[in-house]
């Protein structure tokens, strides 16, 4: 018993349904919009600067003490009632016990926000310890004129890779190619930040890291499938009779199929253990990953072709391929 | 090949490869292995800093007072300081480096393995700004509507130490040692100033101002101030810190959690070798012997990624890292993948061709483009990272690098040196060698 893809794979026509294919993709992308603009999208503190707060608990206190659990409640407690959404983690340093809370900045004006956490924080630190409540809770702010730099550079560092890549397929291969190489890679790129964003995954340097990736790695299934372009239009010169482009880049889908299907699967696998096994923060990283990767291999073969033959100024469909239909 | 000459070279390959795992992932202790105190070479690889725990700093830098700008060999300077200053103090670890955004440079300190960020922040955190300030006397910089002369500033500073007060053994005070431009300028400075005072001015405060008996042409000043030991100790710290080319701002600083980044290597390694499994599985399954020559490839590359890992100085593992060992690990497997497509194209268009001759050997050669432009797009989007990127985003690209240019040569000799090896045993079954299965699996 064999089970075969080519058999279901050899007839089907990639291209002729372009305009479906592509609405696909759009409409996850308008999705992503439309959740973002609702919602507001899970911006990390990369990207709007935040506050992190230190607090010093002048003693040794194990994470099952008495005292210690009472604190971390009345912390937890005051952040709540400040409308606040923070990480508040425990750290052991050589003498002391020390408690770190860390949140992103939720108005402009943060200043009378944490004069008021910092009052409410002194208050429940004087009830269990002792030391100085003003000496041992400190406040840092993480500047923002770094932060709109910081979104400008990760704006241009992808800007910059898709750039790269354009030169380097136009180089390899011609403009055409490129073109709808890069158009594609833009596209997986906004699909990216779109499921990132339906998501609610936080959107931090690493996650433009994962774009940046992506842009790089989804590019080599449309370069497969270009290369076998490249390869059956040079077969089809020497061949008798008119080719059309559309039939080109089917044959080369369909030749280069497994190959696209193998090589993505074998990426996805690890990644996706990753993802299950992994802490949350690889969690963030390895789950836009494989979106990416999703929409790469469905765009490789979907939408990078027909932009080509589309760009070359040919039909979708050419004459033999409706005979066929028909029949 | 016959099969003799076969059957040594894999049994020697097989040996190299146990012992290369065994000196990978197990320590071995003084007794096992004679004198040595050995880790594992696993136990080599540098942790970053969000693996670790740490603290880090990152500074904004901008020209010192008096200057206008700051040059390259300022910052440069700046981050030699900083490294001494930090081994020094015994943080051997602790990494300095530059980001640049634009024409804003910024330092980052990344230490390790520490836990009190309080002790950290004031030794990098308030960088003091020195300055000596002579009445009358013209020196490099002159402050507005003041009488003043900047004469001396913290770059001028060799080091900083304590020692007893001359004046009052009861109390402390700061030696300083200028180098050879600050020793010329305080020579020049105390010449003009014979009888009058030079006042020392830290962070904008003058802390004291001696007067002049005689011109100092030995470098040494000494700063007193009735300072007990902490402060002389504190203020020494201050100048030395802040005895940088370049005027340090911090706009950042935290700490990281250790047991946070345990965990999550622990389970990173155990999804990355379940993953690993997986696509074996499905390797072997699929394209049988080649299959299995594609494994036993694999292993050898994991093996030499931990090497390099180990070995390359400046690599250290971040968590986004390990992701980009998965990445590696998949692209690997992928070149794997487009040779032996080709190879099967190449058996279906020339049934009955010699594996040896033609169809390996053709599979190979026309695969070489399609892996080359892989690898290559992949080290362009790594390189793109490495120079945007800042802090853990570099430890990714880093890990990335690494493993497409292992996976060249891993894919391209490896594979064929084992494929070569184990064709003497079998010639000819071609259903064997998983080419006959056109897509999908055969069961």
């Amino acid at each position: 018993m064999t089970f075969s893809l080519s058999d279901a794979v050899k007839k089907y026509d990639f291209v002729k349904r372009f305009w479906i294919w592509f609405a696909i993709p759009l409409a996850i992308i308008l999705i992503g919009v439309i959740v973002g603009l609702v919602f507001g999208p899970n911006i990390g503190m990369d990207f709007t600067g935040g506050t992190s707060i230190e607090i010093n608990l002048n003693g040794n206190f194990s994470e099952g003490d008495d005292t210690y659990k009472a604190f971390y409640n009345d912390v937890q407690e005051i952040l709540n009632n400040n409308g606040i959404d923070a990480t508040v983690r425990r750290a052991e340093s050589n003498r002391d016990t020390i408690v770190r809370i860390e949140y992103k900045k939720i108005v402009d004006d943060m200043q009378t926000v944490n004069a008021k956490l910092n009052t409410e924080l002194r208050g429940a630190y004087k009830q269990y310890f002792t030391g100085d409540e003003a000496e041992n809770i400190k406040f840092t702010e993480k500047t923002s004129p770094s932060v709109s730099e910081t979104l400008a550079r990760a704006v241009l560092a992808i800007c910059v890779s898709a750039v790269v890549m354009l030169i380097y397929i136009c180089i390899r291969f011609n403009w055409r190619s490129g073109l709808s190489a890069v158009i594609t890679l833009v596209f997986n790129a906004l699909v990216m930040i779109a499921m990132t964003v339906i998501c609610r995954i936080e959107i931090n340097l690493t996650f433009i890291a994962a774009v940046i990736t992506i842009i790089a790695y989804s590019i080599n299934g449309t370069i497969v499938i270009f290369d076998r372009i490249r390869e059956n239009l040079k077969k089809a010169a020497h061949a008798e009779g008119k080719t059309y482009l559309c039939d080109i880049a089917n044959s080369s889908i369909r030749s280069s199929f497994t190959r696209t299907v193998f090589t993505t699967f074998t990426t996805l696998v690890p990644i996706t253990v990753l993802a299950i096994i992994g802490v949350v923060s690889i969690q963030e990283f390895a789950l836009p990953i494989i979106f990416g990767l999703l929409i790469g291999i469905f765009s490789s073969v979907f939408i990078a072709p027909a932009l080509w033959v589309l760009l070359s100024g040919e039909k979708l469909v050419s004459k033999s391929n409706d005979k066929n239909a028909k029949a | 090949m016959s099969k003799l000459k076969s059957i040594i070279i894999l049994s020697i390959i097989a040996v190299l490869i146990v012992a290369l795992a065994v000196f990978t992932f197990m320590p071995l202790n003084q007794g096992e292995l004679g004198i040595y105190n050995f880790h594992s070479i696993s136990g080599y690889i540098k942790l970053g800093f969000d693996l670790k725990g740490g603290a880090y700093v990152v500074y904004d830098v901008s020209a010192l007072e008096g200057e206008d700008t700051f040059t390259e060999a300022n910052v440069n300077a700046t981050v030699l300081r900083l490294q001494e200053l930090l081994k020094k103090e015994g943080y051997n670890e602790a990494t300095v480096s530059v980001e640049t955004f634009g024409s804003n440079k910024r330092i980052r300190v990344e230490v390790p393995d520490v836990e009190d960020t309080d002790y950290l922040l004031e030794l990098l955190g308030n960088p003091a700004e020195m300055a000596f300030v002579a009445q009358g006397y013209e020196g490099n910089y002159k402050e507005e509507g003041n009488e003043a002369y900047y004469f001396l500033s913290g770059k001028d500073v060799e080091s900083a130490g304590v020692t007893l007060d001359p004046n009052n053994s009861s109390y402390y005070a700061v030696a300083l040692s200028f180098n050879e431009e600050g020793t010329k300028k305080f020579a020049d400075a105390t010449t003009a100033s014979v009888g009058k005072s030079i006042s020392i001015v830290i962070d904008g405060e003058t802390v004291s101002s001696p007067t002049v008996n005689e011109a100092i042409t030995n470098g040494q000043a000494i700063i007193t101030g009735n300072f007990t030991f902490d402060q002389a100790y504190q203020l020494a710290m201050s100048i030395q810190s802040g005895a940088f080319n370049v005027k340090l701002d911090s706009i950042d600083s935290g700490a990281v959690d250790a047991t946070l980044g345990s965990n999550a290597l622990r389970q990173a390694l155990i999804a990355g070798a379940i993953g690993i499994c997986i696509v074996m599985i499905f390797m072997g399954l699929v394209y049988r012997k080649l299959g299995i020559v594609a494994n036993i490839a694999l292993i050898i590359y994991v093996l030499l990624y931990m090497l390099a890992l180990a070995i390359l100085p400046f690599m250290q593992l971040t968590l986004p890292g390990i992701a980009g060992i998965v990445l590696s690990i998949g692209m690997v497997v992928d070149a794997n993948i487009i040779i032996f497509e080709r190879m099967k194209d190449e058996f279906h268009s020339n049934p009955g061709k010699s594996l040896e001759n033609t169809i390996f050997p053709q599979g190979f050669k026309k695969s070489y483009s399609a892996i080359i432009d892989g690898n290559i797009t992949t080290l362009l989007g790594a390189a793109v990272l490495w120079i945007f990127g800042t802090g853990e985003i570099i430890g990714f690209a880093m890990t990335l690098i690494v493993g497409v240019v292992l996976s060249f040569f891993t894919s391209i000799f490896v594979t064929r040196m084992l494929l070569n090896l184990i064709l003497p045993f079998d010639r000819k079954n071609y259903r064997a060698y998983g080419l006959i299965t056109r897509e999908g699996v055969d069961l």
